[in-house]
Parts: C-alpha cells; structure tokens; sequence
C-alpha cells in the first residue's frame, strides 16, 4: 500500500499532457534551440547546478501537490 | 506473372523479403501478398543532414519530429508502439483495424507495412550458439552458412572476435568494420578492457553490437553519414530494411509485389495452394494459386491464418515472446562532459550475460544513448515542473544510457493464443494468454539485480526498472512450433505445416525456444534455409 502511494505522488508531480505539448513545441522552435541544447559544463558545475534546480524545484512540486490534490477531491 | 505461381509469399518482412530473394534467383515465380502499408509522407520531409543541424536550424523540424498531427508527443499512458517516430508511425498503420487481438496480458505490436516491423527494426543480428539452435529445433549442421549469406546481401558490420561477439556474431566472415562509438559508449568500453579478466570471471562479455548497418558502402546504399537521425530516416539507406530487397526483386520478371492484399485463409488442395485475400483497397475478395505457400507474415499472423484455415477453432496454439525490461541508467563520469555530434543512434554496445547457476542460458543486455529521442519525452517522465524538468534534462543528457534488457523464452502451458471469431472482421481475433511462471519471473529478477550490480563497475549506474509488460519485446515467435507432438498447427524440421503439406513456415512461427539474443537476423537466416527446402520439394523453375 506505502509502495503504491508513493508511485502514485510522483505520478501528480509530472507534467500535465498540455505541459509537454507546449514543451514539446517550443523545442521543435530553431530560435529557441539553445534553450534545449544538452549543458556541459564540467562535473562539478553540473552537479551544483542539479542540486540547484532541485532546491528551486520544491516549492513548486508541493504547490503542484496541493493544487491537484484539490482538483481530485 | 502466370495465373498459378510457384511460390506465394505472405508478408513482405525481414523472412518474407530474404526467402523471396533466393526463390526469384533459383528461376521460380514468385509472387508476394502483402498490405504493404508505406511512409508517403513523411520521407521526403526529413533533410539529409545531422541531428543537431536540423535542431539548430530546420524551420520545418516541428514537422517530422512531431508529426504533422502531433502524433509524436505522447499522451497518456505510453502503450505498445509508442516509441514509434512520426516518420515510422506507418509501421503499425491499420494493424488493429485488421488484425484484432484480445487479452490484457499480452500487448503486441503487429504490422501491415511493406518490409513488416523489420521497417523499424533496430538493426542488432545476433547470431545463435549451436545449442540455441538445437532448442529452437534447428538441427541442420552449417546453419552458419546462412547466416554468413544473409550479412552479405543486407550488409552487416561488427568485430565477430571480441568478447561479445564470440557468443552472438559467430561464424560471420562476411563483417564490415564496426561502426565508431559514441563518447559515453567509448568510456564504457575502455572501463571493461581495463578489467577484463574481472567480468569475463562473473559471466559477462561486452563488444560492439553487430548491426545491419552499413559502415563501407555496398550497392547502391551507403555508409553511416553518423546523423545520429537513425530513429526518424532511413538517412543514405546504411540501415537495412526489408523494403531495398523487395524493391529490387520487382526488378526481376519472375517476382511480382501484390499491394493491399490482407490473406484472410489458404486452402490446399492436389496439386497447388488456393490463397484466399481481401484487397483492402477496393473490399473485393480475391484468390490467388501457387504450387507453395511459404508463410512469413510474422508469428503472431502467420498462425492466426494457419490456424484459421484449419479450422482449428478449439486448439490453443503455443506463444513465445522475450521477457524485455529496461534499465535508465547514469554515466557519472560523462555528466557535464560534452559528447561527440558524431554518431549514429542505434545500440552502441551489447553484454551477453551468462549467469554462473545456468551459464547456456544467457542474458542479453544493449547500452544506447538517448540524444536524439529529444528532452520532452524525458521530461514528461520526471516527477519535476516542465522548467524544472527541461533544466535536469539538459543537464544529464550526455550522461543518459538506457539499458535494453532480453530474457529468454520457454513455451509453457500459461503462454498460449487462440481463434476467436469476429463476424465483423475479415480474420479472427488472436486471444492471447501470456503469463510467466512465478519461477521464471524470480529467476529473471535475479539475473538482473546480478547484470545491474557488474554495471556498476563499468561505470553506468541504474536509478530504475522498466518493465514495459509481455509482448513489448516484439519478439514474438513458436506459434507454429517445429515438433511431433502430433498438433495440427505443428511444423516440421523443414519447415513444411504438418496439416498442410504444400504449406510452409518461413518466419519465427516454427521456432519452439527464444534465445535472450534478438531474433531477426536468425529469422531471415532460416528464411533463407526454408526457402531452400522448398525449392528441393519444387525442383528449380524454367
């Protein structure tokens, strides 16, 4: 049951099919492609940059959380 | 092309095509019934130039990356079929409109395409050990022979001498060179010759995938540009397709392509076969004669017709499919590192993985690299906001491995298919009941939890399973099984349906085992060996 919640949370944290359409169409756009081009800069930076996006991240994912609790319910 | 033919062939797919061309060479008339669904759109669309060009430039990218309609952006549960580009879309067009099946545990792909599923195949031909072969119920001695014929007409290119390939490309003289790596798949390599001895102790053995993809040009095809656009065209024709065969066969005046043919039926009768067809295209029924028929419409139909013919309403005929799951897996040492433009997008390297409690049976696992599949896919699965998503994404994209892993398949009495009529439907409905043993499904799980632990030390680490459900392998075969268990639907060891003795098996139908290796170079190899046992029953044509 614990293992099955869990999934479930992470399944509300994903994008929505309309997110990823608009995702998808902005980076099919050439004068956008540098916004989508894959970021090497060196591994030390990378990780940085990964926990920083993942801290600025949080408070997103909870308010997503709540949101599409509300919608549920 | 005369009203009887020698030999009509169902399907036009990697058995279909490599069978027709030894048929139309010995001097017989063939002729080819097929759907034979195409691409017409989208293969003048995609310009001969690299990934990462068109990203940066192509005003008209949106087109065929997304499809026209979007098609290409999932939504969704991600089903069977899904990772089909929009230019490969065509592949599975119609294929349920005419092919119904049923059965939740059994999700499989099936196609009307000219070339078959072999027109998006990912290329890898593996070769099977003699003992494979013996399980499979191939027991002809040289059957390398035919696997040495099939790499030279399709173009095969491979090291047959390092580790890998020792297991799973053996016996092929007729290799190009390997294609380069990619970087990530360059650290990889090096990081198993620097420890060889090590995984070679514990059952692995890595090398370069042997690939239908040309590295030296051969006929009118050409090398890997390394486009790295090996998902979305069939850039310069280096990747084989059925389709080049069965275009240069219309060529030839003895062989004959029958468009919008759907075989619903056969029946055999004293001297010659009647083959009873819908034409798609117009709804009339049509019947053709040939002295033979050879099946190579795929496992999954070419029972569904044998079956149907023999009225086998109540028989429930075995069904064999490789247990497929994949591993998403980190390259630390690549993140933050650039990668080579540089590549093509297929496998990069394969392990064969022969686990020390049943060392015969081995694992066969696939590294690619993900670039060119494009980042909403990979963000769409994240549990992050898009911009939060897109950023990660971007940030581990050279880092990214996906590890595609095939287990072996044994019949057993919870794999089965069956008829079921449809009465609104020109054939009848496959019912499949596919489930493995709770034995095999702890076996396999422990063999993977073993394969994931040796990857660690090639430096690839795996963060998840993926298990994309039975039948999403596509490797689909034994419906048809070569035995003498004294089954209707059986076949024998040459290839000819015990109840139909002008009838034969030509595709993966006959084989009664799967090895964990993929399949289709093996099934255009005993393509070419069926293909000879009819022309010895036929005698050569004028």
């Amino acid at each position: 049951m614990e293992i099955a919640t869990e999934v479930s949370l992470l399944e509300r944290l994903k994008p929505t099919d309309r997110e990823i359409r608009a995702l998808a169409l902005r980076e099919t756009d050439p004068a956008q492609a540098a916004r989508f081009a894959p970021i090497a800069r060196g591994p030390i930076l990378a990780v940085l940059a990964l926990a920083a996006v993942g801290l600025a991240a949080l408070p997103g994912c909870l308010i997503r959380l709540l949101r599409r609790r509300r919608e549920e319910h | 092309m005369p009203e009887i033919a020698d030999v009509a062939i169902v399907g036009s797919g990697p058995s279909g095509a490599l069978a027709a061309a030894h048929l139309v060479e010995t001097g017989l008339r063939v002729v080819m019934l097929d759907v034979a669904q195409d691409d017409d759109h989208y293969r003048q669309l995609v310009p001969d130039l690299p990934f990462a060009e068109l990203r940066r430039s192509d005003p008209e990218q949106r087109r065929y990356f997304l499809g026209d309609a979007l098609e290409g952006v999932p939504a969704g549960e991600i089903k069977v079929g899904a990772q089909l580009t929009p230019p490969r879309q065509f592949v599975t067009r119609e294929s349920e409109r005419w092919l119904p099946t049923s059965g939740e545990s059994f999700d499989p792909m099936q196609s009307l395409a000219l070339g078959g599923l072999g027109a998006a195949w990912g290329a890898t031909s593996f070769t099977w050990t003699a003992d494979e072969l013996r399980r499979v119920g191939i027991h002809e001695p040289g059957f390398e022979r035919y696997y040495d014929a099939v790499a030279r007409r399709i173009g095969v290119s491979g090291d047959p001498d390092d580790d890998a390939s020792r297991n799973c490309f053996a016996g092929v003289t007729a290799a190009q060179p390997p294609l380069a790596l990619d970087t990530g798949a360059e650290h990889i390599w090096s990081a198993y010759r620097a420890r060889r001895e090590h995984f070679r102790a514990r059952g692995l053995a890595l090398g370069r995938t042997p690939l239908a993809v040309l590295s030296r040009p051969l006929g009118d095809r050409a090398a890997n540009p390394g486009f790295d656009m090996d998902f979305w065209s069939d850039s310069r024709r280096s990747v084989f397709r059925p389709r080049y065969l069965v275009e240069s066969l219309e060529r030839a005046a003895n062989f004959q392509l029958l468009r919008n043919r759907l075989v619903t039926r056969f029946e055999s009768g004293a001297t010659d076969v009647a083959v009873h067809c819908l034409d798609v295209a117009s709804g009339a029924a049509v019947v053709h004669r040939a002295r033979r028929l050879l099946l190579c419409a795929g496992a999954l139909n070419s029972a569904r017709i044998a079956l149907h013919s023999l009225d086998a309403w109540d028989d429930r005929a075995p069904l064999l499919c490789n247990p497929y799951v994949y591993l998403p897996c980190l390259q630390p040492r690549m993140l933050g590192r650039p990668a080579r433009e540089a590549r093509h997008s297929l496998s990069q390297l394969v392990a064969i993985f022969s686990p020390p409690d049943d060392p015969d049976d081995s694992i066969s696992l696939q590294l690619y690299g993900y670039r060119s599949l494009l980042l909403f896919k990979l963000v769409k699965e994240m549990p992050l906001p898009a911009w939060a998503g897109l950023q990660v994404a971007r940030l581990l994209m050279n880092s990214l491995v996906i590890a595609g892993l095939h287990h072996s398949d044994a019949p057993g009495p919870t794999k089965t298919l069956r008829l079921s009529p449809r009465p609104d439907a020109p054939l009848p409905e496959l019912r499949f009941d596919y489930a493995a043993t709770e034995e095999e499904t702890d076996r396999n799980r422990r063999r993977e939890r073993a394969l994931a632990r040796l990857l660690l030390g090639l430096g690839v680490v795996p963060y998840g399973r993926i298990s994309p459900g039975a039948g999403s392998s596509i490797h689909y075969a034994g419906t048809l099984p070569v035995g003498d268990a004294g089954a209707r639907f059986e076949s024998g060891p040459d290839g000819r349906l015990r109840a139909a003795r002008r009838v034969y098996v030509g595709d993966s139908a006959g084989f009664r085992f799967l090895p964990a290796k993929g399949l289709t170079f093996s099934i255009m190899a005993n393509a070419l060996r069926v293909a000879e046992h009819v022309v010895r029953d036929l005698g050569t044509g004028d």
